[in-house]
């Protein structure tokens, strides 16, 4: 399974390479969730987030036949899209207080359209479940925030994928993982949440 | 364990709820794969001053932004200024020099001293094609001004 998806992505970057834009829709349909996560990881303004990401898409689309290793496309993506938030972090003259939680969060619409459409769905309480998980997300060390947003990509990213998006080791990912999983079951606890649906 | 997945799924849920990945760049990833050079040989980014300085640096605060692009037989310098962008070609020849941008390019010619210019530039993805006067067609990298 693991070996047919890398051997997959070697493909489509070959076959994108040669003019096939199928192909490169097909990268862009797996990576796209991969680059949005690292970048918005890095960058709480969420249009800073989206030049970052097409900047990404730009220099990957420059760079499909001059990648060493095909097969990790998704590496050299995530870690692409880390480079160029850096940049922008380091440029922006908004350093990044990184402690302060209100800084650091998402300026996500609490009224966003999907869920005023869940609202009016009558699906109040998953609804308000998602906002306080959300919540709880925020109030997140800076390392947890940044590994469980890069991990929450759709479709989910291997390890060696999040590692190139956080620039650390690929081993401690697993340990770092459940502990950030924890502290968060913890923190969506205390806010006194009812349990998750299903 | 379990419970680590069935939590890390929901999570993953909600951000594709409220965080989800902007459509528009579908289009744009679709334009950089039309955009690929194909005829060019790629001229990668060898300096940026944006990762020399230190965090103290800000953007568009009036010191420019210094570039360098190199590719086997040619050297491009750049300096950005807010909208407007200075240029050098080396081995300094007069020639076409586009600049390319998401929605079209804009053509500027260098000087014997294989210096051009550009202005009026807004933001978004950046790069320069040349065709030397001998040698193959040049197209730097990428950049975001």
């Amino acid at each position: 399974m693991e070996d047919s998806a890398l051997d997959d992505t070697a493909a489509l970057v070959k076959a994108a390479a040669g003019g096939d834009a199928d192909a490169w829709r097909g990268l862009y349909q797996r990576f796209s969730g991969l680059v949005w996560a690292v970048s918005r990881a890095y960058l709480p303004v969420a249009a800073d987030a989206q030049d970052v990401a097409q900047t990404t898409w730009f220099r990957f689309a420059e760079h499909l036949t001059r990648l060493r290793d095909p097969e990790r496309a998704g590496a050299w993506l995530a870690a692409t899209a880390k480079n160029e938030a850096l940049r922008v972090i380091r440029t922006s003259g908004r350093a990044i207080p990184v402690s302060d939680v209100a800084l650091i969060g998402f300026d996500v619409d609490e009224r966003s359209p999907e869920l005023l459409l869940l609202e009016a769905e009558e699906e109040i309480e998953e609804a308000e479940r998602a906002q306080q998980v959300w919540d709880a997300f925020q109030e997140l060390s800076e390392r947890c925030r940044l590994l469980l947003r890069v991990l929450i990509a759709e479709p989910r990213p291997s390890y060696q994928e999040v590692a190139s998006g956080l620039g650390i080791a690929v081993g401690s990912i697993g340990p770092m993982r459940g502990r950030c999983l924890k502290r968060l079951g913890t923190l969506v606890e205390r806010r006194g949440v009812s349990g998750r649906p299903e | 364990m379990d419970d680590d997945f069935a939590l890390e799924n929901e999570l993953r849920a909600i951000a594709n709820l409220l965080d989800p990945v902007p459509t528009e760049l579908f289009e744009d990833a679709m334009v950089a794969f039309r955009m690929r050079a194909l005829d060019a040989e790629l001229a990668l980014l060898a300096f940026d001053s944006w990762d020399a300085h230190a965090a103290t640096r800000v953007r568009g605060a009036g010191v420019p932004r210094l570039l360098t692009f190199r590719a086997a037989e040619v050297e491009l310098e750049l300096e950005v200024s807010g909208p407007r962008l200075l240029g050098r070609l080396l081995p300094a020849e007069e020639t076409d020099v586009r600049v390319q941008r998401r929605d079209g390019e804009h053509l500027v010619r260098s000087d014997a001293l294989g210096r051009f210019a550009a202005d009026s530039l807004t933001p978004g993805p950046l790069r320069l094609h040349v065709v030397p006067r001998a040698g193959t067609p040049v197209v730097t990298s990428w950049i975001r001004v």
